[in-house]
């Protein structure tokens, strides 16, 4: 009796293990597999062609700068919201978190739609604009607002739960040792919640370098000025296949290994 | 020298302290049971929390009087804040930290590293300045958060609970090394704790604090012995707190007579002094317990009071003395009220103070 | 406990009754065709069942061929037709695959021909020709009368990139233009173009919004409810890229008869109707 329910429970064991063994290897099987299926369809000579056309370096270069730019504003225009609404509670909070969150589940194309006629030169805001002479759609501005618009919510999230799991101790003590609420900030806060604030930065800079819906809607697809990675794949797959699995393949490279080498320097940082 | 004086609106009470007052080089013991309202006098006296109103006055500067629209904000006030966690900076190490306080002040880096050096050697870190903060031992974070609120040579020094966080057996000595630092750094300080023992060791003057208001105020003596309040008097009853007369036996070894009840000490006090044993320290047995503790008394179990996962067992040995053990203990001893037992603790549990 | 007994096995019991019920529906009437159609072998066993024909169609055709097959459906209640739209390279593609198809509309011949060419069809017609237009905004700001004003500087187009038709015949279209004697009209059109997309759905909001200033489309493209929004401006024949659509039959269902039926009925007068009020012009 006893023996038998030991060698029961082995086998669960066992099985549980084989099944568990199974889904992951299922699981990598499945996201590795397309991934690599990218590398099967052109040769070493080919990818090195289709990757210095000009279509293809244009794609690279624009996107390069137009999703290190989003990035960067998305860190200053996001980091005082971040951080108010993990330490205020004021009436509201919950709205503007939701509000924050919202580019996160909005289809792009309708980001891509309410920032063409927010900022449209018919636009709510662009029509004043357009006084001043300045026009945004089809430009490689609206390229960086469309990455801004639904890539923020992904830094502003990370970045406030980075902030409350700051001890609120740390910026108390920091204010009773004579540094002020900037100082405090900077010297404090921000140090300890770097790590944290680093893998939404991370997120951030990989959503705007995939955004492909907002920006073919509200900027346009125009090589060199509006044709990102994504809108250039999406382009040459209809005409040369070659420079759309090149890019494809640069793609998957750079992003892989950008989370790659953050992962690495966090958790050095950490430890 | 401060003056106080302030009230603010919490979530269950309203904090009321009519006056606060330390003067210089003295320090004052705030106690009272958790929630009464301890940490936020010292979070509204270093500017952390705006009081409703009331008025703080630290060596003639008007730090904050909410009538005339006046408040310092917390990193100008010069206050030294040790808080009951330390909140040592963690991305930074020992001396990092330390020199904190002396950085915000802009102060030259040659003076900043002579000043942490100097504070590290009194503490005894200076093994372990390049060290990070993460790493330390209870201890050495304790004497850490001190050197890093006295490094700025602050108008006022604010200690939250400074022993809480520590073992039975590191609090006692830092219990002493706090005491000296006190009184070496002539700052005046105001330590919150919960226990009366820590206050007495550092303490020249105490307040007692209850729901949000003080209940008693004055030196030790006047505080313990003339417990004006029920609080208090339970306060001093659990804590074993007695007067007595210190006699010197032969040999050196030094004891208080309580009432007739001769309990061994170390102290270098003579004539009558006050004597407190902590409830934790004393160990109850059926029998006599074979120990070198110097002091074992046999007496009966005169009430036993449940207290969640540790109970006062108090026993009659002459006076009576609380202990504090675990329910366990009681059941696995089958304590009863009416027992015999015996009662031990060492010479160096018995604190002895004026 | 019992209670929820009880509510489990009247589960399971009306569960079996029904599934019972639903094997026995499904039996009967299969069982009886069969019977049928080896018994007596008639052509009113075919007229009686409804007879399904499939036709593969260039996705431009959609709106149109919809209502044409929803009214002949109407008129022949015993024939079903399947419509398939999509891309035309993509059904070239599928019927080369072996897609059971009876008629294939493709919008050019270049997918058109290696079906033909293929021997799959039985011969190469001609179902309408569409052209391309120039589409403003309702409100035509930047006053777009002519082609001409396209090359005016500051004038926003969007237009079809060159590896889709619409987008190669823009280019084909202003070529023309520009070789009729309107020297630098090509540089000075491309430079107003701000995006190149690849179908003409990304075209519509910039112009229904008045984002752009201008585009070139097929005018089949702009259907009835967009022309409150957009305004479609003729381009004369002489620069203009008439794309003629090609239709066949498949040889290995040539002899339906109902095949035969739909054609008849897309061709004559109903069908062009139709097409026409979709903006196709047919030959």
């Amino acid at each position: 009796m006893n023996t038998c329910s030991i060698q029961k429970t082995g086998a669960g064991r066992t099985l549980t293990a084989v099944i568990a063994g199974i889904l992951i290897f299922g699981f990598l099987f499945f996201i590795t597999i397309p991934l690599a299926a990218l590398f099967t369809r052109v040769t070493p000579a080919d990818f090195v062609t289709a990757i210095m056309s000009p279509a293809a370096l244009d794609a690279l270069w624009l996107s390069a700068v137009t999703a290190s730019i989003s990035t960067v504003i998305v860190v200053i225009l996001g980091t005082p919201l971040a951080y108010v609404n993990a330490r205020v509670a004021y009436r509201g909070r919950n709205i503007v978190d939701t509000l924050t969150d919202l580019p996160i589940v909005l289809p792009p194309t309708v980001a891509g739609l309410a920032l063409l006629i927010a900022f449209g030169r018919n636009g709510l805001v662009g029509q004043s604009l357009g006084i001043f002479g300045i026009y945004l759609p089809f430009t490689t501005l609206a390229v960086i607002i469309s990455q801004i618009f639904v890539s923020s919510p992904f830094y502003i999230r990370q970045a406030r739960s980075s902030f409350e799991a700051v001890d609120r101790d740390y910026e108390s003590a920091s204010r009773t040792l004579g540094e002020g609420p900037a100082g405090t900030f900077f010297r404090i806060t921000l140090p300890i919640a770097a790590s944290a604030l680093l893998s939404g930065i991370i997120m951030t800079f990989a959503r705007a370098l995939g955004e492909f819906g907002a920006t073919l809607m509200f900027a346009g697809n125009f090589q060199g000025t509006t044709q990102t990675m994504p809108l250039a794949i999406y382009t040459t797959m209809q005409s040369d296949m070659n420079v759309a699995v090149a890019l494809a393949i640069v793609l998957v490279v750079f992003s892989f290994s950008v989370i790659l080498t953050v992962k690495y320097i966090s958790g050095r940082g950490e430890s | 020298m401060l003056k106080s004086s302030f009230k603010s609106v919490l979530r269950d009470f309203t904090l009321d302290v009519g006056e606060l007052n330390v003067g210089d080089g003295k320090t004052l013991a705030l106690i009272g049971e958790n929630g009464a309202g301890k940490s936020t006098v010292l979070k509204i006296l270093s500017g952390l929390i705006r009081p409703a109103s009331g008025r703080i006055v630290l060596n003639g500067r008007v730090l904050c009087d909410i009538e005339q629209g006046v408040f310092v904000a917390p990193e100008d006030r010069n206050i030294g804040y040790m808080f009951q966690n330390y909140a040592l900076f963690p991305h930074m190490t020992v001396a990092e930290n330390i020199a904190y306080g002396l950085k915000a002040r802009k102060m030259p880096q040659e003076e900043i590293d002579e000043r942490v050096r100097e504070l590290c050697e009194r503490m005894g870190i200076e093994g372990i300045m390049n060290e990070r903060v993460t790493r330390l031992s209870g201890g050495q974070r304790q004497r850490t958060a001190l050197a890093r609120a006295i490094a700025p040579r602050p108008g006022l020094l604010l200690l939250d609970e400074p022993l809480a966080a520590l073992d039975v057996r590191t609090q006692e000595q830092m219990r002493r090394e706090l005491a000296s630092v006190i009184r070496t750094e002539g700052i005046p300080c105001i330590i919150v704790t919960h226990s009366i023992v820590d206050a007495l060791a550092v303490a020249d003057s105490m307040a007692v604090i209850d729901n949000g208001k003080i209940v008693a105020a004055g030196s030790p003596e006047e505080v313990i012995h003339n417990p004006s309040h029920g609080f208090v008097s339970s306060f001093a009853e659990n804590l074993n707190l007695f007067r007595g007369e210190v006699l010197v036996e032969n040999g050196g070894t030094v004891c208080v007579d309580i009432a007739g009840v001769r309990v061994r000490a170390v102290t270098t006090l003579s004539g009558t002094v006050s004597v407190g044993i902590r409830p934790e320290e004393l160990i109850i047995s059926r029998e006599k317990f074979q120990s070198s503790a110097a002091n074992a008394f046999r007496g009966r179990i005169t009430s036993i009071e449940d207290n969640g996962s540790y109970a006062y067992v108090y026993a009659d040995i002459g006076i009576t003395l609380a202990a504090a053990i675990t329910r366990q203990s009681i059941s696995r001893l089958d304590l009863k009220v009416g027992d015999e037992v015996t009662i031990t603790f060492k010479a160096t549990a018995v604190q002895v103070f004026v | 406990m019992s209670r929820k007994n009880v509510l489990l096995i009247a589960a399971l019991v009306f569960g079996i009754v029904l599934s019972a019920f639903a094997a026995g529906y499904t039996a009967t009437p299969s069982g009886n065709t069969g019977t049928a159609g080896t018994a007596e072998k008639t052509v009113t066993v075919v007229t009686e069942e409804p007879v399904e024909i499939t036709v593969f169609a260039a996705a431009s055709l959609k709106g149109a061929l919809t209502d044409i097959v929803n009214k002949f459906m109407e008129e022949n209640k015993n024939i079903k037709v399947i419509t398939n739209f999509a891309g035309s390279q993509t059904l070239k593609t599928q019927i080369q695959e072996g897609a059971d198809v009876d008629i294939f509309i493709s919008a050019n011949d270049k997918q058109f021909d290696p079906i033909k060419d293929a021997g799959l069809i039985t011969e190469k017609k001609v179902l309408l020709t569409n052209k391309l237009a120039i589409a403003v905004p309702a409100e035509n700001k930047a006053g777009i009368k002519e082609l001409g004003d396209l090359s005016k500087e500051g004038t926003l187009l969007v237009i079809g990139n060159k590896d889709v038709p619409f987008g190669q015949y823009t280019r084909d279209i202003i070529g023309k233009y520009q070789d009729d004697g309107n020297e630098g009209y090509v540089d000075a059109f491309m430079k107003n173009v701000v995006s190149e997309v690849d179908a003409v759905d990304k075209i519509k909001p910039v112009l229904v919004l008045g984002e752009a200033d201008g585009s070139i489309v097929y005018k089949s493209d702009i259907s009835k409810a967009d022309r409150k929004d957009i305004t479609l401006i003729e381009i004369p024949d002489k620069y203009n890229v008439i794309a003629s659509y090609p239709y066949g039959i498949l040889k290995a269902n040539a002899d339906k008869d109902a095949v035969k039926l739909f054609e008849a009925y897309l061709t004559g007068d109903k069908g062009t109707a139709v097409l026409k009020e979709y903006g196709f012009d047919v030959a």
